[in-house]
Order: structure tokens, then C-alpha cells, then sequence
């Protein structure tokens, strides 16, 4: 795509997150995480490649002096990465893009032998707490779920939106733990 | 709008570019909201391998996953969990026989054999009318006995009708002490040589509650999933084919497939033994040559017997 940042493109874009440098990498992981969600629920295959040019782009303006409000740079860096995604878009009409098959689904085991990922998700559930355990199956149990969740978040006293997160927030724990041991 | 209402077009691909671009921003701003999409994400995915969503967001969410590996992890965790909360159910009953693991609490389960039990339920009542009562036996033994005096022209038993309820209706029909006129029916039909051909169009979307329906005939070893590919798709001189279950666990995985010419159009030939498809849904992921050009996943559902 384009040239890497620079460490004075690198500082100024840090600069428009935050003078404290530590707060303001911890804003830049964060953007960049989300960044490259964003890539991927628009269908992308390669957004970690698109969110660094995002950055790349920004990052430079900074150096040559852009001067943004430093409450509100995520407007100016959607407004880059609306533009880098046009760009992507129009490079992927006319060449197809390959994209890396990423480590994260390893390499199917032989024919003869069981995927070893439904054992994989039970082990991972040891790491939760058992209510927490029970509060995941629950959420997934049954055929009728929409009534089926409903009567969890009656009986837990919280909105649908609230149950949803707190499941998100499990089964993210039990997918690192997952993905982990695939990878080793 | 509501948020959540929101998040889940975006996600599904259905807010205008407008739209699109201001939650994006709000999105990259809001903590919260990004993590609410996530979980949004998760429930989609969720009605995804529940067969839910319509064609078109289904292809959607295709798409997604043929980009995307974390959402495929992701679907294949959220399908593995579907299936442990199934297993630990407490008031689910599990029928273990040589039809494989049959859960006996789901809805469709229960369905089939609300509908198993009517079609015996006929089938008897229509032993019952077939069979003579035991006044009319003793009545047909005295008939007998005059025969073998006196030669008469022999009864002969109505004929089945051409459809014929079931073949558990067969099955009762049998021990009759006379025995029906066997015309070709569906036990003969049961019994197909190997492999069995079946047909799976790459391109076709199906419906959430439509994928097509795969009977495997009984004795069958082996059954050999055509594929056929477009003019396009034949170029690539080899194509990747995953085929999963329906927790996303994959059971088999060609990296070497070749077309097979049939005429003028070539087909992918996946042969897999009959006894890795258990009634239930599956998918086939195909790929040219790797997983960088995704072709289709097409999906079947293989019924009981």
C-alpha cells in the first residue's frame, strides 16, 4: 500500500490522542482494534493492512501539521478510513487482492481423526466460574432462544442488550482460551 | 432507531452509505456501542448456524466469514457451545441406536415421531381391516378343508395400492398368512448400489429452512457430492473442499480435488463415506486452489431414513 510511519509521524499521530504517551498508545490499540473490526464486518480480508494505512495517512497529516480537536480525532480518522476503503475497493475490482489465510484456523486434522475443537471449547469452559458457565449454556441451550433469553434476563432483572454483552464478554474469554490452544 | 436496531442492519449490510459512515465514526468513538456491535456480531452468527436470517443476509454473513478467520472461530465456538448446552440439557433424552444419537426433546425430533407413530397408527388400522377376524380363519380353514375335496378357482387378495403408507406398513403386512403380490416398492428402492450421487449447485443461496435434502438410500457406503463448476471456476486446476457438520467441526478436507469432465461442464466429486453423515446439516466450503478464493458454501441436510 503506502510507506511505513515514521517515529515523527509516529509521535504526532500519538499526540492527537493524548500528551501523556502511554495513554495515548493504549488509545491508539484501541482504535486500531477497532479500525480493523470495522474493516472486517465491511468484509474486508485484509484489515489489520487497512487500518496501519489509516493510521499511516493520519499519522503524516499530523506530522505536516494537521491540527485537530484532540477531544474529537475519530470523526477526521472514519473520514480516512471511509476514504481507504474506497480505495481498497477500487484496487479489488482491478486486481484481486490476496489475503493471509491468518494462523488463527490452523491446519485441518487428518480425515481419520476427530476435530479436537468441541474438546477444546469444553476445556476453556473450566475457566469460568460455574455460574458463569451455566449462564453461557443457558444462553445457548435451547431451540426456542428467544423466549428461552428472555427468561434469563427476567430472571436476572436486565435488558436483552446488557444479557448479550455479559455472554459476549464470557464466550470471548472461552474463544482466546480456544484459539490459544489451537495455536499450540 | 434503536442501537440495536442499527448495529444489526449495519452488520447485515443493509444501512445506506450515509448511515454506514456515522456509526462508523460513532463506532471508532464509543466504546460501548463497538462492543455492543461485537456482541451483536455474536448473535448473528448464532441465528446464522441456527439456520436463521433470510438468503440474502445469510449471504451476507457468507461473505463475512469466507474473509474473515476470528468469525469463523468465532461461529465455530458459538456452534460448539450450541452443541455442549444441548448435551447437558437435563431434561433432554438422547436415543442411542444404529440411527446414530437422536435427541428426543427437540421440537423436530418430537414432530417426527408424532408422525412416525400416525403412520403406524394407519398402517395397523390397515393390517387390521386386511387381516380376516378369527370366526372368518376358522371359516376360511373349513373352506380349505372342502377345497382339498372339491378343487375351487383360488381367491385372489386385492391388490396393494400403488402408494404404499410406509414401508413400517410393509413390514407389518408381511407375517399375513397370504402373502401380498410384490410389486416394486420402496424396500427395493432402499437398497442403491455405491456410491450415491448427489448434486449440490455451488451458486445456489439457500433459505434458512430449505437447504436441499440429502436421503441416503440404506446400504449405501458411499456417497459422492457433485459440485459442478462454472466455465470460470474450471480454469484452476485443483480446488479446496472442506466439509463440516453442523457445530462447523470438519470432517473432511480435499486440497487436491480435480474437476471431473461430464460433457461440456466439469464437476467436483467429494466422496465420503455414508457414515460420516448422520441426519443432521452440513456445509461444503469450496475454494479454488486455496482458501484466498472462496467459490461457495453450499449447504445440504441429510434426512433420517
Amino acid at each position: 500500500m503506502s510507506r511505513g510511519l515514521t517515529r515523527e509521524a509516529f509521535e504526532a499521530l500519538l499526540a492527537l490522542f493524548n500528551t501523556d504517551r502511554e495513554k495515548a498508545a493504549e488509545k491508539y490499540e484501541q482504535i486500531r482494534r477497532k479500525l480493523i473490526g470495522v474493516f472486517e464486518w465491511k468484509g474486508c480480508s485484509i484489515p489489520e493492512e487497512l487500518a496501519d494505512e489509516v493510521f499511516n495517512r493520519v499519522g503524516y497529516k499530523a506530522a505536516e501539521g494537521l491540527v485537530i480537536q484532540r477531544e474529537e480525532p475519530f470523526a477526521y480518522i472514519s473520514g480516512v478510513a471511509h476514504h481507504v476503503w474506497q480505495e481498497y475497493l477500487r484496487r479489488k475490482v482491478k486486481e484481486p487482492i490476496p489475503f493471509e489465510s491468518s494462523s488463527l484456523i490452523p491446519l485441518a486434522p487428518p480425515e481419520d481423526e476427530p476435530d479436537s475443537r468441541l474438546d477444546h471449547i469444553r476445556g476453556c469452559l473450566k475457566l469460568l466460574e460455574p455460574e458463569q458457565r451455566s449462564l453461557l449454556l443457558r444462553y445457548y441451550v435451547d431451540d426456542q432462544r428467544i423466549q428461552s433469553r428472555k427468561r434469563i434476563c427476567e430472571e436476572l432483572d436486565i435488558p436483552m442488550n446488557a444479557l448479550r454483552i455479559r455472554i459476549h464478554r464470557l464466550r470471548k474469554k472461552v474463544e482466546s482460551c480456544v484459539q490459544e490452544m489451537l495455536r499450540n | 432507531m434503536r442501537d440495536d436496531e442499527l448495529l444489526r442492519r449495519y452488520l447485515l449490510g443493509g444501512l445506506s452509505g450515509e448511515d454506514e459512515a456515522l456509526l462508523e465514526a460513532r463506532l471508532i468513538q464509543d466504546e460501548d456501542l463497538f462492543e455492543s456491535a461485537e456482541a451483536m456480531e455474536a448473535d448473528l452468527l448464532d441465528e446464522y448456524a441456527q439456520g436463521g436470517l433470510s438468503a440474502i443476509q445469510r449471504a451476507h454473513m457468507r461473505r463475512r466469514l469466507a474473509s474473515s478467520p476470528a468469525s469463523r472461530l468465532q461461529l465455530s465456538v458459538i456452534r460448539g457451545l450450541g452443541a455442549i448446552a444441548q448435551e447437558e440439557t437435563p431434561d433432554r433424552r438422547i436415543l442411542t441406536g444404529p440411527w446414530g444419537r437422536v435427541d428426543t426433546s427437540r421440537p423436530r425430533t418430537r414432530a417426527l415421531a408424532a408422525a412416525a407413530m400416525l403412520v403406524m397408527g394407519v398402517g395397523a388400522v390397515w393390517l387390521a381391516l386386511q387381516t380376516p377376524s378369527i370366526p372368518e380363519i376358522r371359516a376360511q380353514k373349513t373352506a380349505h378343508r372342502a377345497e382339498e375335496i372339491l378343487p375351487q378357482p383360488r381367491r385372489v387378495p386385492p391388490a396393494r395400492p400403488a402408494e404404499t403408507p410406509s414401508p413400517e406398513v410393509i413390514a407389518r403386512a408381511e407375517p399375513t398368512p397370504e402373502p401380498l403380490p410384490t410389486a416394486p416398492t420402496a424396500r427395493v428402492a432402499t437398497t442403491a448400489p455405491a456410491p450415491f450421487a448427489f448434486t449440490l449447485a455451488l451458486t445456489a443461496l439457500r433459505g434458512p429452512e430449505s437447504p436441499k435434502e440429502l436421503h441416503v438410500p440404506a446400504g449405501t457406503e458411499q456417497v459422492d457430492i457433485h459440485l459442478p463448476l462454472s466455465r470460470d471456476d474450471e480454469a484452476s486446476p485443483s480446488f479446496l473442499v472442506v466439509l463440516r457438520n453442523e457445530v462447523g467441526a470438519e470432517l473432511i478436507r480435499r486440497t487436491d480435488l480435480r474437476p471431473v469432465k461430464a460433457g461440456e461442464s466439469a464437476d467436483l466429486v467429494l466422496p465420503v463415506d455414508a457414515k460420516l453423515l448422520p441426519a443432521g446439516r452440513y456445509s461444503v466450503d469450496v475454494f479454488g486452489e486455496s482458501e484466498d478464493n472462496p467459490l461457495g458454501f453450499p449447504e445440504f441436510q441429510v434426512v433420517e431414513p
